[in-house]
């Protein structure tokens, strides 16, 4: 016997006999990383809702150059923040709002922000927006934490592209319905 | 941590625990990772040029004139990539923006200019600059851009730190944050591989959550930038495993997660694809020699087939979701079939023919594994690798002390570090855009005898005829400005590196796009630098022309 194969077989009897090869419980529970994350964006969020891409372009900014992407997404459920909240009417049959992120791909050059959320239309997610400064468009809050979509399988996690984990839809819910205090910073 | 379902068989959860012991044995020091875009029938890596390498940055002159012991912090962050072993892949500091990076400025154009080719590491100390680019200042402490030609080159990029918070308390995280972002810089994205296996992340994978971190750079960084910037050697010193996952009907796969472990438990590497291609290739470079497992995980386009948009667009605005991190799933290896997932890997060679075929059930991600041996078909690491000039052209080098020099004053340059793969530079060629002068030393001096904007070239021939080339730009002037003493390092390569040679890789229509991982023992990299490579060094003070 090789020691190569000699090792593989250590290895396997080791993991056979390790708590690392007992299989992992189909768990269905809060990551407390991204739980973290989830509340401090929930707290952080002016505008909550759950809702659907209805249109991106990418327009360049005279001024500064850069070019930005423009995400208007439609309500479905609103979940946070008082009808009629800024320049939105949540209460509106197919409300929709927009917010925009530095970035895109525009004549022939891409600008890519390594931590931004995708956006596609037609894709569903818990989109948790903040106000900036008067005057400009709502940002996602804590960036990618601002995007929360369904994982895969069909259950009920729910997962960002900000957060290290997986995080229960309720959990979320309920946080937005109550923000606790901000807890861990992200980036 | 991630959930994730038990794997569907019994090889799988060999393949599993052999992912487990290999973190296990291999602690937090033995991570790598890196990543590739997979362009429908090419690689193009989301990287720099071989000929802009070190990658310069402005630093931004707000830093200084706000919180001056900042800079230091920012200047070790951004200098860890530095003297890396088996990678170009370096910084350079090449001065200050030309203003403060404020909101008004920004919005001017005047700051985060990304058409210049130089990037900025850049402050927003009143958290408007984040508001106007769409960042929520409250709960991101930095942000890398980077700027990407249509064949994903990189071309410019910035970096900008959250001012508003305090980044300069405890030191080390200021440092990390800034090699984090400096790594997005260098096109390092983020991954959730990483973390699957190794229990703690590294600086510029994945997300930040970990307890443990490492003072700067971890293994697997140290690892992309040498997988993605590699030295003259890298091929040599590497294996490659490369082959297909398809689905059960045969069409490629749209994405998956292709991982081998070794089974010395001391890496683990692995490759995510989002490819849209019809052949669902994948490649792994940058392999330790060794025996591994390799296993496939099928993520969410995969199963469900939906397509992504093959534009740009949806390329660019990549996360953790779409490529389908989060699944819950590992794939199994075909029950009995444990030894063939052992997949030998040798230096310099290609195991190629490691096939898959997901067998899609129910709606149930349990694919069935084949793997299969095959031919080993040449692995084009150098075009893969950003057309690197591993045997082709010279990478030409310019060091000079200062690229602002008083008019009637002898400027040194150097162009000594030039270096190529195929063989000794054996000839340099300098123009110095002064009235037809021209020099052919190694290190040349000249003197500029009129105010003016000058770009100096350098051509430099290796043995093999080959060439590449070079230039920086010089400002001469009548008197220095008096500005704060500027950067410490780079003063090994002053020159401006933004207009370098074209831009390497492929072109055509972007279909797709891969994220290749490799997680291995930074222990086999420790000590090692790179050989003739271009790497700044650090110093303590810039030079400045003799008033």
């Amino acid at each position: 016997m090789s020691s190569k194969t000699l090792d593989a077989v250590i290895a396997a009897v080791i993991c056979a006999a390790s708590a690392a090869c007992a299989a992992p419980p189909e768990v269905r529970t809060s990551s407390p990383a991204a739980l973290a994350v989830a509340r401090r964006a929930a707290a952080r969020a002016d505008l909550a809702f759950r809702g659907t891409v209805v249109a991106t372009r990418v327009e360049r900014d005279a001024a500064s150059g850069l070019p930005f992407t423009y995400v208007t997404a439609r309500i479905d459920e609103r979940l946070k923040g008082a009808a009629g909240d800024g320049a939105v009417d949540w209460t509106a049959p197919g409300a929709t709002v927009t917010w925009r992120l530095v970035g895109g791909a525009l004549d022939g050059q891409v600008l890519e922000l390594a931590d931004a959320p995708s956006f596609r239309v037609g894709e569903e997610a818990y989109w948790l927006l903040a106000y900036g400064p008067a005057g400009t468009f709502p940002m996602l809050a804590g960036l990618g934490a601002g995007k929360w979509t369904r994982a895969s399988g069909g259950g009920t996690a729910l997962v960002s592209p900000g957060a290290p984990g997986p995080v229960e839809e309720e959990a979320l819910r309920a946080a937005l319905a109550a923000p606790p205090v901000p807890a861990e910073g992200a980036r | 941590m991630k959930l994730r379902t038990r794997p569907a068989g019994p090889a799988g959860a060999v393949a599993a625990c052999a992912a487990a012991l290999a973190a296990a044995l291999g602690g937090a020091g033995d991570a790598r990772a890196y990543h590739v875009l997979h362009v429908t029938d090419t690689f193009l890596v989301r990287a720099w040029p071989a000929r802009r390498l070190p990658v310069p940055f402005r630093m931004d002159r707000g830093i200084v004139e706000n919180e001056p012991d900042l800079l230091a912090l920012v200047r070790d962050g951004a200098g860890a990539w530095n003297g890396l072993p088996d990678s170009y892949a370096g910084t350079l500091e090449y001065g200050w923006t030309p203003v403060p990076t404020t909101l008004a400025n920004v919005q001017a154009g005047l700051s985060l200019n990304v058409g210049d080719g130089i990037p900025e590491i850049a402050v927003d100390f009143d958290g408007d600059v984040y508001a106007f680019l769409g960042i929520d200042s409250s709960m991101v402490t930095g942000v890398g851009v980077t700027e990407l030609a249509n064949d994903g080159v990189i071309v410019d990029g910035f970096v900008l730190l959250n001012g508003t918070v305090p980044l300069w308390d405890g030191g080390d995280a200021t440092r990390e944050i800034v090699a984090h972002e400096t790594g997005h810089l260098f096109g390092f994205g983020h991954s959730g591989v990483t973390d699957r296996f190794v229990d703690r992340d590294g600086a510029a994978f994945p997300t930040m959550s970990g307890s443990t971190r490492p003072p700067l750079l971890a293994a697997d960084d140290v690892a992309v930038a040498s997988a993605l910037y590699p030295d003259c050697d890298f091929e040599a010193r590497y294996g490659a495993i490369t082959g297909a996952v398809r689905r059960g009907d045969g069409s490629g796969s749209r994405g998956v997660s292709v991982t081998a472990v070794a089974l010395d438990g001391g890496a683990a590497v692995g490759h995510l694809t989002g490819t849209f291609d019809d052949a669902g290739s994948y490649h792994i470079a940058g392999v330790p020699p060794g025996d591994y497992f390799v296993y496939v995980e099928p993520l969410d386009g995969s199963q469900d087939g939906a397509g992504r948009s093959p534009e740009l667009v949806d390329f660019f605005f990549i996360d953790r979701t779409d490529l389908g991190f989060e699944v819950e799933a590992f794939a199994d290896v075909a029950p009995g079939s444990g030894a063939e997932t052992v997949v030998t890997v040798e230096a310099g060679r290609t195991t190629g023919g490691v096939d898959f075929v997901l067998g899609l059930g129910s709606g149930e991600p349990a694919p069935v594994v084949t793997v299969t041996d095959g031919a080993a078909p040449a692995f084009p690491l150098g075009a893969q690798s950003n057309g690197l000039p591993l045997g082709g052209a010279p990478l030409a080098a310019i060091d000079t002390a200062a690229t602002t020099v008083l008019a009637g004053t002898p400027v040194a340059f150097d162009g000594t570090a030039s270096r190529s793969c195929a063989g000794p530079v054996v000839s340099w060629s300098w123009d110095f855009d002064d009235a037809g002068a021209t020099a052919t030393d190694a290190a040349p001096e000249h003197t500029f005898a009129a105010v003016g904007t000058y770009d100096v070239t350098l051509v430099v021939t290796d043995d093999t005829g080959a060439a590449g080339n070079h230039f920086v730009r010089m400002a001469v002037v009548n008197e220095l400005p008096p500005e704060p003493e500027p950067p410490g390092c780079g003063c090994r390569i002053g020159g401006d590196r933004t207009a370098s040679g074209a831009t390497g890789g492929a072109a055509g229509a972007l279909a797709g796009l891969a994220w290749l991982l490799v997680i291995a023992r930074r222990a086999r990299h420790a000590g090692r630098r790179p050989e003739g490579g271009v790497i700044p060094s650090r110093c303590g003070s810039r030079r400045r022309a003799p008033a």
